[in-house]
């Protein structure tokens, strides 16, 4: 993560400006700030390189049938199981979000998931074997009130 | 949150929605699986990697976009925005619906996620703060004196090793 880049009302009005489209060209974003194609190359390559933003397809998830936003409380068989066990979770493509964690479980992961079933097949047939894994609990979240899509942690 | 590395899933899923007018064809899939992988790709390079003529890859892109099937988008990182925690709160809730409390939650800017849950807590919620001062000020003077909130149970992310949601409602 980059914590030392420091960022001006230029490059937060970029990074707004993609956040909304990001598809849209550095000429039409050029234009829209009043700056050129060339500070706006320089400007969004500092900001990639420094892992600031990313570009991200998003799916809608009413293209789901029921999509059910499962967070696994994951609690390992001991605590120094807890760094490996982390890292093999986050390479398992199903899970977006994995966080070591203070308070309420030793690991939190997330997946979002269609059905009870298919978060059953997951919990036994992927979570429970990986290393590590003692004891999942999960609470489900349904009908999305509020997701703001845009943030995201650039981790190596 | 990624369910796969690809948008296999869409087409199989016509769910509900508004955005699921149409079924995806292979064509889709291959743009939306690209995109993943290089969101800012030119449309003529995307249509080499798909295999198709530019203009077939300029009327699928807005077809996508204008169904709000898929949205290309900058997303963030939290920490390099000045956001130091993001924490998991479960909410238990009384004396008012878990989706009103909820809708009052999803109007805070620092709350980034909010579902209603089915297990211990009615509410499930994650929230980002700049540090911990940030953090107390949100969950024990806002988030703590919204009507209905009874109990919170926060979980603060010590280490975040993966957060990249490649699904939410548009």
């Amino acid at each position: 993560m980059s914590k030392g880049v420091a960022l001006d009302e230029i490059d937060h009005k970029i990074i707004e400006r993609l956040g909304i489209d990001a598809r849209v060209s550095n000429r039409e974003i050029g234009r829209e700030l009043g700056l050129t194609e060339g500070t706006i190359r320089s400007r969004l390559k500092r900001l990639f390189d420094n892992r600031v933003i990313r570009v991200a397809a998003i799916t809608n998830t009413s293209r789901l049938r029921n999509p059910i936003l499962a967070y696994l409380w994951i609690e390992a068989n001991s605590a120094s199981d807890i760094e490996d066990m982390a890292a093999a979770l986050a390479k398992v493509p199903e899970i977006g979000f994995v966080a070591t964690m203070l308070g309420r479980a030793d690991v939190l992961a997330m997946t979002l998931v269609e059905n009870g079933n298919e978060l059953t097949d997951f919990l036994h047939q992927t979570v429970d074997r990986i290393p590590g894994v003692r004891r999942v609990r999960y609470s489900l979240g349904q009908n999305f009130i509020k997701h703001d899509f845009r943030w995201c942690a650039l981790v190596d | 949150m990624a369910r796969d590395a690809t948008a296999r899933s869409g087409g199989r899923g016509r769910g509900g929605g508004d955005a699921a007018t149409y079924e995806l064809d292979e064509i889709d899939e291959k743009i939306i699986a690209t995109l993943r992988q290089s969101g800012r790709i030119a449309n003529r390079d995307l249509a080499r990697i798909v295999d198709v003529n530019e203009a077939t890859v300029r009327t699928r892109l807005r077809r996508l976009e204008e169904s709000d099937s898929v949205r290309v988008v900058a997303m963030r990182d939290l920490a390099a925005m000045g956001f130091e925690c993001l924490a998991a709160v479960g909410i238990q809730v009384k004396g008012r619906s878990a989706a009103d409390v909820g809708h009052d939650l999803a109007q805070l800017d620092e709350v980034v996620t909010v579902n209603v849950s089915i297990g211990t807590h009615d509410v499930e919620a994650q929230v980002v703060a700049r540090d911990l001062a940030d953090l107390d000020r949100l969950l024990t003077h806002v988030i703590a004196h919204v009507p209905g909130v009874e109990k919170i149970v926060p979980g603060l992310a010590l280490k975040v090793l993966k957060y990249t949601p490649d699904w939410a409602p548009l």
